[in-house]
């Protein structure tokens, strides 16, 4: 197993995130295969159980993507994680692609969906050292880039290319700047 | 301005729909509009226009008009 994969939590917001385990596999594969998710991944594709089990043994012994679960008020509701584009390990990268959804039918529709991106972000500005985050948006997906957006992503100009991608930066300031709405939130809550 | 008036502009103004459509069965689920985004705008705008902190649990339940007059009654807000 990778160095980089030794146990990690991180408490924010009311949010726990952990390292994702063999235990939310299946979980995390019905979110990510419901229309609602898969529609608006790069690749669209539904994952089946024994791909899920190939993809997830890779993923221990690589150290350039670190998937992880969101837990608020006790209850899985967001996978994250943060991939290098040139196979440098995460923890050494300076600005790696962030990647964020919601599961199905939680707190798509409630400002409390932003509570467990927010922690995530936290957590790799505080804890793991990022010094940006950038993320990769399909542009025909305005709720996302809405989300991204009131987040403190900033869209990279001239980034949107033919394949239809929007790129956004996320800077510590930036973030920081976004989470005063929330901040209410840090204090108040409690972590099941 | 009576509570009516000043609810329907909150949820008009921070949803972006009619007045008209801000009826009970608005509700989070009937229109695209209402994201995570405007949620947030919607409890900012409750908060400000009736001058009171909603509590966590309330926000999340905040998840139609009907059920924000029965919130925003806990605080002390009274409807016609």
């Amino acid at each position: 197993m990778s160095k980089h994969k030794q146990p990690l939590s991180f408490k924010a917001y009311g949010v726990c995130l952990e390292l994702l385990g063999i235990e939310h596999l299946e979980l995390v594969r019905t979110w990510r295969n419901h229309p609602d998710v898969r529609l608006f991944m790069c690749q669209k594709t539904l994952i089946d159980r024994q791909n899920q089990r190939q993809w997830f043994a890779r993923l221990q012994t690589r150290d350039d993507q670190l998937f992880f679960i969101a837990y608020f008020q006790g209850i899985p509701v967001a996978c994250a994680n943060l991939k290098t584009p040139d196979t440098l390990p995460v923890l050494e990268h300076p600005c790696p692609e962030s990647g964020f959804y919601l599961a199905p039918l939680t707190l798509r529709q409630s400002m409390l969906a932003f509570l467990p991106a927010l922690a995530f972000h936290q957590m790799a500005f505080q804890k793991l050292n990022c010094q940006s985050l950038r993320a990769k948006v399909l542009a025909a997906n305005q709720p996302a880039l809405r989300f991204n957006r009131t987040l403190g992503y900033r869209d990279q100009p001239s980034s949107k290319t033919q394949s239809g991608y929007q790129t956004m930066m996320l800077t510590p300031g930036a973030h920081q700047q976004a989470s005063i709405p929330f901040r209410r939130f840090h204090q108040e809550l409690v972590y099941e | 301005m009576n509570n009516q008036t000043k609810l329907i502009t909150a949820f008009s103004e921070s949803l972006a729909v009619e007045p008209s459509q801000v009826t009970d069965t608005l509700a989070y689920n009937s229109i695209p509009n209402w994201d995570s985004t405007a949620h947030m705008i919607l409890v900012s705008t409750l908060e400000s226009t009736f001058d009171i902190l909603l509590d966590t649990d309330d926000i999340i339940d905040l998840s139609s008009v009907a059920k924000a007059k029965e919130i925003l009654k806990k605080y002390g807000v009274s409807w016609p």
